[in-house]
């Protein structure tokens, strides 16, 4: 092998470029999201604790706890389980390979709490209205699919995140070699 | 009228890509096969530098600063990635405009020259990948060693071994 050949790749690798794709693009996306993601949960909670003011409505005030209650739990145990994963310990990629190791550990460990937390109120709640079943309501019943259905896709991004990990764990052998 | 911080961080942005941004497209090649994927890739690079731009002491120089900060958030990529967005086995992208020259044979020959060494690259494991796209972006040793966190007799090691595995890939390739 010549350095000659070397310097053919870089040719070859070198011509012709895609331009970088518009960055604002990609910013205002993800403003976006974060924006739509706070919205939803301050209008939820807003909503339901001026409703349970209101119309004096027991179940709003449920809803109001218990929305502010799963924020506060979640928020508060996602920040715990992430200690130590804000920054790399060194600049390398490494590292940073590491970092994101544990980030993805930490972000299985949300969503197994997320889950189970809501399974837990998902039984509490059915159980509820199933005690209650003469002044069964429709609303509800959409709260308990609702519960559901989240359950079903926390489970799915579980799954993924593990995916993840084992990806995380093979490229952390490849680097350390 | 005193130019803001913002509007100062924002052309240093901007000469940054000016000045890198091919490199940084070519990186992401490196990483992704699948075109969409792949521009996704590039806007998650430029993000990240625009993000970590503003805490740049100068503690190495602007290009190492790029080169990690663009190689690190591609590793975080394909950790992401799903497998089923990016077979080995998968086709050719299809071939890219071509530029003006003399003989259409040779065009066709010069694209898929770069393709099976994009191909090739892309197919090396990421220790050798990152060694080799850093030299053919022509950053000495010294350089990779700085962007990678790694010693430069190791960079020489891992480009000695990433050129036979290039070879060998080129010519399964053929």
């Amino acid at each position: 092998m010549t350095d000659l050949e070397l310097e053919n790749w870089r040719r070859e690798w070198r011509v012709k470029t895609e331009p970088v794709p518009d960055l604002k693009r990609k910013i205002h996306r993800q403003n976006l999201r974060m924006a739509a993601a706070v919205l939803t949960i301050s209008l939820c909670l807003t909503l339901s604790t001026v409703a349970a003011v209101r119309r004096h409505s027991s179940f709003m005030g449920g809803m109001a706890v218990g929305i502010g209650v799963t924020s506060l739990l979640v928020g508060g145990y996602a920040w715990w389980v992430r200690r130590g994963a804000w920054k790399p310990t060194a600049q390398t990629t490494l590292a940073y390979a590491e970092l994101s190791y544990k980030r993805a550990i930490a972000r299985v460990r949300t969503l197994r709490f997320a889950f189970y937390f809501l399974l837990t109120a998902t039984v509490l709640f059915t159980g509820y209205v199933a005690w209650n079943w003469k002044h069964f309501e429709g609303r509800s019943g959409a709260i308990v699919t609702f519960m559901v259905i989240e359950l079903f896709v926390f489970r799915y991004l579980g799954r993924r995140k593990k995916q993840e990990i084992e990806e995380m764990k093979k490229l952390i052998e490849e680097v350390r070699e | 009228m005193r130019e803001s911080g913002r509007d100062k961080l924002e052309d240093r942005f901007n000469s940054i890509m000016g000045e890198y941004g091919p490199a940084l497209s070519r990186l992401a090649w490196g990483y992704e096969k699948v075109t969409n994927v792949r521009e996704e890739l590039a806007q998650d690079i430029a993000l990240a530098i625009w993000q970590a731009l503003p805490h740049f002491r100068g503690e190495c120089s602007e290009r190492t600063f790029i080169y990690r900060i663009a190689h690190n958030r591609a590793l975080t990529h394909i950790c992401k990635r799903q497998p089923h967005h990016q077979p080995l086995d998968e086709l050719a992208q299809p071939l890219e405009p071509i530029d003006p020259r003399p003989h259409p044979d040779e065009q066709v020959e010069a694209t898929y020259r770069r393709d099976r060494l994009r191909s090739a690259i892309q197919g090396l494991p990421v220790a050798y990948r990152q060694v080799v796209m850093l030299t053919l972006e022509e950053l000495s040793h010294a350089e990779i060693a700085e962007v990678l966190g790694i010693t430069e007799s190791n960079v020489a090691v891992r480009m000695n071994r990433a050129k036979k595995a290039l070879k060998e890939a080129m010519e399964e390739r053929l």
